[in-house]
């Protein structure tokens, strides 16, 4: 298989939508509605009729950042336990109930946000309405379900780093953002988790689990009476902590970066070597975000990438070399990574400095931009095929303040970009002169080969 | 006590034969048989005041050349999702070049007469199309998601590969180091990819499926190019393969298109299959890895049947009760209740010949992979001897009918549907038919299946535990 889905992803992740089109390349949205009712919660309808089904999702507009300090791993902890025991169901008979409509609870945190879902085939639209609604409001966080949550967290938090890549990329994270609040893994550390107890969780549920803080997106086959149903069902959701201040962490401060700098962690066992170079990013609601997709897809965002084709193609030096722009609320990373043998990580790291270099001094072509363009325009219908894509995207535009125009003319957006545009954003953004590059692998092995060859 | 399951599905399945007769330009051959609308059977899901509808019309047709030809109109979005799958996977591969298979799919990149390799990914790429295929034991896929203007380019480019594919020495080289980093990737240098490796390896002693579909490291580095041409040319024509597009598209006019392109194509015969039979089992076999890691798995199997035989519905739903999602029964007792394990999995993987059964549990802790082995054993035991449940079979039936309807919401997936069931089966409509398959399981067939299929005294386990590196 070849590695892709790279841009695809970050599609998914930042377009948002539209179905329905009229004539080629022109798009009319789905759909869709948008309420505030009384205890301030937003309410948004997508509706899609093509298929009988009802999906269901609350994002928070708080993520993993606002875990207390020392209280990493609290968000992911009271997510995990959202399914583990309500006011009117055991864990038991919410898997019962949940499968009996052939549904699923599934619950996610990311830094910045939170997101809980479950969909079934509309017909049993109000069954889902009504578990969704205790799991999400009723949740009890009894003390033996949390310990064994617990125990499951720290677990994953030890498989992580049976997972070389995975553990590197927190490795990373943790060296570039030092005490910022980005440099805490989303599940937290197995000391921070151990710590935590019901006091805690309940104390952070009642901080981040309220109406004003959150986005309720409702999809696919919805008729009248089911949106009287919705916002009659959340109406009972009062905000118990309405006087109290919002969700606040100390962020800290990102580390400046003045000269580049090497950091290996040392996996003597390790088969293949994780080697990312990275730099400080943009914040997704940047006027040059746009500029920078389009940038970031001609670096590393594509098989037909200036990286892919040197390094995979022409060098065969490693399976899938990608660049990544990861905006978010503060200042996100923009990186590339890429996995190989050890003999071949001197070499690898030396051709991805040159190409970056190349890349931030000469800006990109006018044929790189219109191909780029391409890309992004003819893969867009894909990022809202699905309809609960198109309303997760809506609601993530409100998470970053972003205006709902990003996804409403796209298109236009993305043609509108010149190469002045481009070649302006790259200059003030990349700076190969002051990057970060994490090594892990056999230290002792790798250190004197990579040190002679970047001298 | 618990609402009934509602789900009943009107299903109108359009298998339209193509009437070529009438249109001369595409002399198709074998023109399908007209499938009757499945609307009355999939009714049978359970009685419901509102029965569920859905639209999903397809035409079968098939060129003179052999090429099955799959078309499912659908307008929402300006894309179309385009398919084309081979019936050729690591199964047609022998000991000394496993591998093979993959390998030839990556050279299926590095360019034909028409387009090059760097000119196919740039192309692709100026005209905003995605692009990737994969490999596994019994096929191959290739796939692009394109916009609806780009179909005749697509054709053009789909044919250049499956026609004149320039294999050459140099780009072999250098692509056989990155297939050597996409199997570090996957497996030497991944626990998890180690133990699946490993655990089918032990299952299966002769059949292909015994190694990997990635191959051995060894035999990556040593393919040579007559190797992959015979593949090439053994498997890669139109006679061995099905083109399914989904999508934004004009019906006859695709026809056309198709008829242009891949009509001048020539089929060749395909050898016969020389797949060697498995040895019986005669005992359990447990086998232990041991890696600088931190936590324990477990991987519990038996070879079981064809995805063809009727056997594999019971083993799924028996899977799926056993071991699917947090109602199922292993969960339950090793997640939740003894708290042995954070996660467990049990599933039947359907294949073209023996399929696999197989239970994996990611343990608390290492010191308890015998107690957990015997668990699922005792489960699989009350499988054999007692009813399921009423309403376990109602929360596995649910599970399969949402996957359904799930995998129609894109083009790829519809897409993918219809090509898996055409590929292994020469019949696309089981990708609905199936669902009948699946509700006429019952409490005695999975007794029945599970009794046959998985024998307590012959089972195959893997255990992937901390410890010095071997």
């Amino acid at each position: 298989m070849r590695f892709l889905k790279v841009y695809l992803v970050s599609l998914v992740f930042f377009v948002s939508a539209c179905s329905h089109f009229k004539k080629k390349d022109e798009f009319n949205l789905r759909k869709t509605e948008r309420v505030q009712i009384g205890n301030g919660l937003e309410v948004m309808y997508v509706h899609d009729p093509a298929l009988p089904r009802i999906h269901l999702e609350l994002v928070l507009k708080s993520g993993s950042v606002s875990d207390p300090r020392g209280q990493e791993g609290v968000s992911q902890l009271m997510a995990a336990l959202l399914e583990s025991g309500t006011s009117h169901r055991s864990t038991n008979q919410i898997a019962e109930d949940l499968g009996m409509i052939g549904a699923s609870f599934e619950s996610s945190v990311s830094l910045d946000f939170a997101r809980f879902s479950t969909s079934s085939l509309s017909m049993n639209r109000d069954r889902l309405l009504e578990i969704f609604v205790d799991l999400l409001l009723n949740p009890q966080f009894k003390n033996e379900e949390v310990q064994r949550v617990k125990s499951e967290q720290i677990l994953a938090i030890k498989r992580t780093q049976d997972q070389p890549s995975s553990w590197a990329k927190v490795l990373t994270d943790k060296e570039f953002y030092q005490g910022h609040v980005y440099a805490r893994p989303v599940r937290g550390e197995e000391l921070s988790v151990s710590r935590l107890g019901r006091t805690e969780i309940q104390a952070h549920y009642n901080r981040m689990m309220r109406p004003k803080n959150a986005i309720l997106v409702v999809s696919g086959q919805i008729s009248e009476s089911f949106k009287s149903q919705v916002e009659i069902a959340f109406a009972g959701w009062s905000d118990s902590q309405q006087d109290a201040p919002e969700v606040l962490v100390d962020t800290g401060t990102i580390p400046t970066r003045t000269n580049k700098q090497i950091v290996y962690f040392d996996r003597p066992e390790a088969q293949q070597v994780d080697i990312r170079v990275i730099q400080l990013g943009v914040t997704r609601n940047d006027k040059r975000f746009l500029a920078l997709r389009l940038a970031n897809m001609v670096l590393g965002g594509s098989f037909a990438s200036r990286l892919n084709q040197r390094v995979r193609d022409d060098l065969g030096l490693t399976y899938g070399i990608y660049s990544n722009l990861d905006a978010r609320k503060l200042p996100g990373i923009f990186d590339v990574s890429a996995a190989t043998r050890p003999d071949k990580a001197a070499e690898l790291i030396d051709e991805t400095l040159k190409l970056i270099k190349d890349f931030a001094d000469k800006g990109i072509t006018e044929s790189e931009l219109a191909a780029a363009k391409s890309v992004l325009i003819g893969q867009f219908p894909l990022s809202i095929e699905v309809v609960e894509n198109h309303g997760f995207n809506m609601a993530l535009l409100d998470v970053y303040g972003v205006p709902q125009t990003y996804l409403t003319k796209f298109v236009n957006n993305v043609n509108a970009i010149t190469l002045t545009q481009v070649n302006q954003a790259i200059k003030e953004l990349v700076k190969p002169e002051t990057v970060l590059i994490t090594v892990q692998g056999n230290k002792k092995f790798l250190e004197p080969s990579i040190q002679q060859r970047l001298k | 006590m618990h609402q009934k399951i509602v789900i009943s599905l009107i299903g109108c399945v359009l298998a339209c034969a193509y009437a070529f007769a009438e249109e001369p330009k595409i002399p198709t051959v074998l023109p399908g048989k007209q499938v009757e609308p499945v609307i009355g059977s999939l009714t049978k899901w359970t009685p419901s005041a509102e029965p569920l509808k859905v639209q999903f019309p397809v035409e079968k047709f098939q060129l003179q050349n052999g090429l099955t030809v799959l078309l499912h109109q659908d307008r929402s979005v300006p894309m179309i999702s385009y398919h084309t799958w081979y019936r050729v996977g690591s199964r047609n591969e022998g000991p000394g070049i496993t591998g093979a298979a993959h390998m030839l799919e990556h050279m299926m990149f590095k360019g034909a007469k028409k387009y090059s390799g760097k000119d196919f990914d740039r192309i692709l790429h100026e005209n905003g199309i995605s692009n990737n295929a994969f490999t596994s034991y019994d096929y191959t896929g290739f796939y692009q998601n394109l916009p609806s203007s780009k179909l005749e380019l697509m054709m053009d480019m789909e044919v250049d590969r499956m026609r004149f594919l320039n294999l050459k020495e140099e780009d072999l080289k250098s692509e056989l180091q990155v297939v050597g980093e996409e199997r570090r990737m996957r497996v030497d240098n991944s626990p998890m990819g180690l133990l699946r490796e490993t655990f089918m390896g032990s299952l299966f002693k002769v059949h292909s499926y015994s190694w990997p579909i990635i191959g051995y490291m060894k035999d990556i580095q040593s393919y040579k190019i007559e190797d992959l041409k015979r593949f090439y040319d053994t498997f890669y024509v139109p006679n061995n393969a099905v083109l399914v597009l989904s999508g934004d598209f004009d019906i006859p006019k695709t026809k056309e298109l198709v008829q242009k392109y891949y009509g001048q194509l020539e089929q060749r015969p395909i050898p016969p299959e020389n797949i060697k039979p498995e040895p019986e089992v005669k005992k359990s076999n447990w086998l232990t890895l041991e890696k600088e890691i931190q936590t324990a798995s477990l991987s519990i199997g038996w070879k079981t049947v064809s995805s063809s035989s009727e056997d594999t519905y019971a083993l799924e739903l028996a899977g799926a009760i056993l071991g699917q999602g947090s109602a199922s029964r292993l969960y339950k007792s090793l997640v939740l209740d003894q708290q042995l394990a954070t996660n467990v999995v049990a599933y039947q993987m359907s294949l073209k010949d023996p399929g696999v059964f197989a239970v994996n549990v990611f343990l608390k802790n290492p010191k308890d992979a015998k107690k957990v082995h015997r668990i699922v054993l005792r489960e699989i035991e009350k499988l054999k001897k007692q009813d399921v449940s009423e309403n376990e079979l109602i929360i596995a039936k649910a599970s399969v009918m949402t996957e359904f309807v799930d995998s129609l919401t894109t083009n790829d997936g519809k897409a993918r549907a219809l090509a898996v069931n055409e590929i292994l089966f020469s019949d696309y409509s089981r990708s609905l038919s199936d669902l009948d398959r699946y509700q006429n399981v019952n409490s005695t067939s999975i007794k029945a299946a599970v009794n046959k299929w998985l024998p307590s005294a012959k089972s195959t386990v893997v255990e992937l535990r901390p410890g010095a590196r071997k």
